[in-house]
């Protein structure tokens, strides 16, 4: 069977959505709701076309007050855009402007339709690289502004206690409602729950890393076993293990318990990491470490930086279901260097081939045999 | 979501809110490198996620909101089917994490940039408008509405679902204009060199 374009789908939301807004005495509901209940883009695709016909019938709406009003959200805090916009809808133009005043929207307001700026508004003052091209440097443009978007605007939410797991090889981005970021690493499991009081975080199997916003008033809390990790304001992993946990800070300081230990609270700074025993929570210390590498991962990378074949074979496996084994374990001590795609042993297997002459078995689509007994002739460059 | 009134209501919400940005987000997809069909289908998945998230959310930047659903689907769908995506956009990568970018703020307060709905719908033909104002403000039925224009009931359904249709046509299309635009000024820039 093959895929129904977006476009498809659109023609038929939109009819639904035409028919639900002008006739809805009539409508077949029935019928709607098993078309609905087929590929998942239909849903949104309906959304957005009874969103397009709220916008035919009522031509002053869409302009995008900027923030969320219409009774579907209650305002918590106060930003700082809509004390100066919102007076009355014949400035709702202005609502759509980022990060300008109210004198430089009324200049705006006089010309309809989409403008990029002027001088694309990257000055050589903030962007230190230009010369390495428009492309890019439009691209960290637009990217930056996903970033503003996502910190300063920061306003995601998924609802409370929700459940969030990872497939092996997958890195899951996940912005949540505070303002704070998720990166949950390959085969993860976690819980989050968020308060007015608390934010916790279960992790019930993997990795991974938060970018935690600042708010006193509710503890961010990772919880992994009976290992506790809790931060104002950091950058921090945790990755559950067996028998314990380890926690690596990028920024400001996190605090390390055991629950029901006596001991009282690590700290842990930025640059440090801390494996941490469950059974001996005491006996734990940081140590300084290499954050930036060991949070490679993010990327969907691994540095080996002169770690050993048995380390990035056992990375690699928690990525990918085509698993690298050690034909030879006295190979398991090699030390490696390079940063490879995580997602890719084959890549990482032919490096091993072409640049360390380890006998490498790739053939079909099984595992992939690092060091086997009776070494393939070397003469064998794959396509 | 079964409910269909529930749906309207959201809806209302959604052209406030999230349908005027639809072009910017389909521009940032552009730029990511998204194919067209890529962006359709990213887009719509995003429309599916916001219906999901909103009877228990409380979304306080709805442009955030939509920005970071489709960013996220888009890189979950990078890193699901395309490895060699990843590796050609490393700088991408690298600067998608928060905490490594430069300081945005000062990159952005230079920016203007806005999007134009009244634009869009002043291009619609004028029975596709017309109809949907019947019905919201004079709360007429279809077929009165038929019968006002003097067409068939057949007409006014397939105008209106036209005007639907048209109204993301041209979201869709804003998208790829304002992308145009960009592409021009570097080739203008690099040009000039």
């Amino acid at each position: 069977m093959t895929r129904e374009t977006a476009q498809q789908i659109e023609a038929e939301a939109a009819r639904w959505a035409s028919l639900s807004y002008l006739d809805d005495e009539n409508l077949d509901k029935a019928a709607l709701s098993q078309w609905l209940s087929g590929d998942s883009r239909r849903r949104g695709a309906f959304l957005q076309a009874q969103a397009a016909a709220h916008l035919l019938a009522d031509p002053s709406q869409g302009y995008g007050s900027g923030h969320g009003r219409r009774g579907l959200s209650s305002f918590g805090r106060n930003h700082f855009v809509h004390s100066r916009f919102g007076k009355s809808a014949g400035l709702a133009w202005r609502r759509l402007l980022w990060g300008r005043t109210a004198s430089q929207a009324s200049y705006a307001e006089q010309s309809f339709g989409i403008y990029p700026a002027e001088n694309q508004g990257f000055s050589t003052r903030t962007m230190p690289h230009r010369a390495q091209g428009g492309r890019r440097m439009m691209m960290m443009g637009m990217l930056a502004l996903g970033i503003i978007f996502s910190t300063a605007m920061g306003g995601y939410f998924l609802s409370m206690g929700q459940q969030y797991a990872t497939d092996t090889g997958e890195i899951r981005r996940l912005p949540l409602q505070d303002g704070s970021m998720a990166i949950i690493n390959t085969q993860s499991e976690m819980q989050l729950s968020l308060s007015e009081t608390s934010r916790d975080v279960r992790l019930h199997k993997g990795e991974a890393w938060f970018k935690v916003a600042h708010d006193r008033a509710r503890p961010f809390t990772v919880t992994s076993g009976n290992i506790r990790v809790r931060a104002l304001g950091t950058a921090f992993s945790v990755r559950k293990l067996a028998d314990g946990a380890q926690i690596i800070v990028n920024e400001g300081v996190v605090e390390v318990w055991a629950e029901g230990a006596a001991a009282t609270r690590q700290r842990v700074a930025a640059g440090s990491a801390l494996t941490i025993a469950e059974a001996r929570p005491t006996a734990a210390q940081p140590v300084a470490s290499n954050v930036a590498l060991d949070l490679m991962w993010r990327e969907g990378k691994v540095d080996l930086a002169g770690r050993s074949l048995g380390f990035a074979v056992a990375e690699f496996n928690r990525y990918n279901h085509r698993k690298l084994v050690l034909g030879d374990a006295a190979l398991a001590g090699e030390k490696l260097h390079g940063i490879f795609n995580v997602n890719d042993p084959v890549q990482f297997a032919m490096a091993l081939r072409d640049g360390l002459e380890i006998p490498v078995d790739l053939a079909g689509n099984s595992d992939i045999i690092l060091g086997c007994c009776e070494a393939k002739p070397m003469s064998s460059p794959l396509p | 979501m079964e409910n269909v009134g529930e749906y309207r209501k959201l809806a209302a919400w959604v052209a406030e809110e999230i349908l005027p940005y639809e072009p910017l987000v389909r521009l940032w997809l552009h730029r990511a490198g998204a194919s067209p069909a890529d962006a359709d289908d990213l887009i719509q998945e995003a429309y599916c996620k916001i219906m999901d998230a909103l009877p228990h959310s409380n979304i306080e930047r709805p442009s955030a909101f939509f920005f970071q659903i489709t960013r996220n689907l888009y890189r979950n769908q990078i890193h699901r089917n395309n490895i060699v995506r990843i590796e050609l956009g490393v700088d991408f990568e690298r600067l998608l994490l928060i905490d490594e970018a430069p300081s945005p703020e000062n990159i952005v307060a230079h920016r203007q940039e806005f999007v134009s709905l009244r634009r869009l719908l002043r291009k619609l033909p004028k029975r596709c408008r017309q109809i949907f104002e019947m019905r919201k403000i004079e709360g007429l039925s279809q077929k009165e509405i038929a019968i006002r224009l003097g067409v068939s009931e057949n007409i006014v359904e397939n105008d209106s679902a036209k005007g639907v249709r048209l109204v993301m046509e041209g979201l869709r299309e804003q998208g790829s204009e304002v992308a145009e635009r960009y592409e021009n000024k570097r080739k203008s820039r690099i040009g000039a060199k």
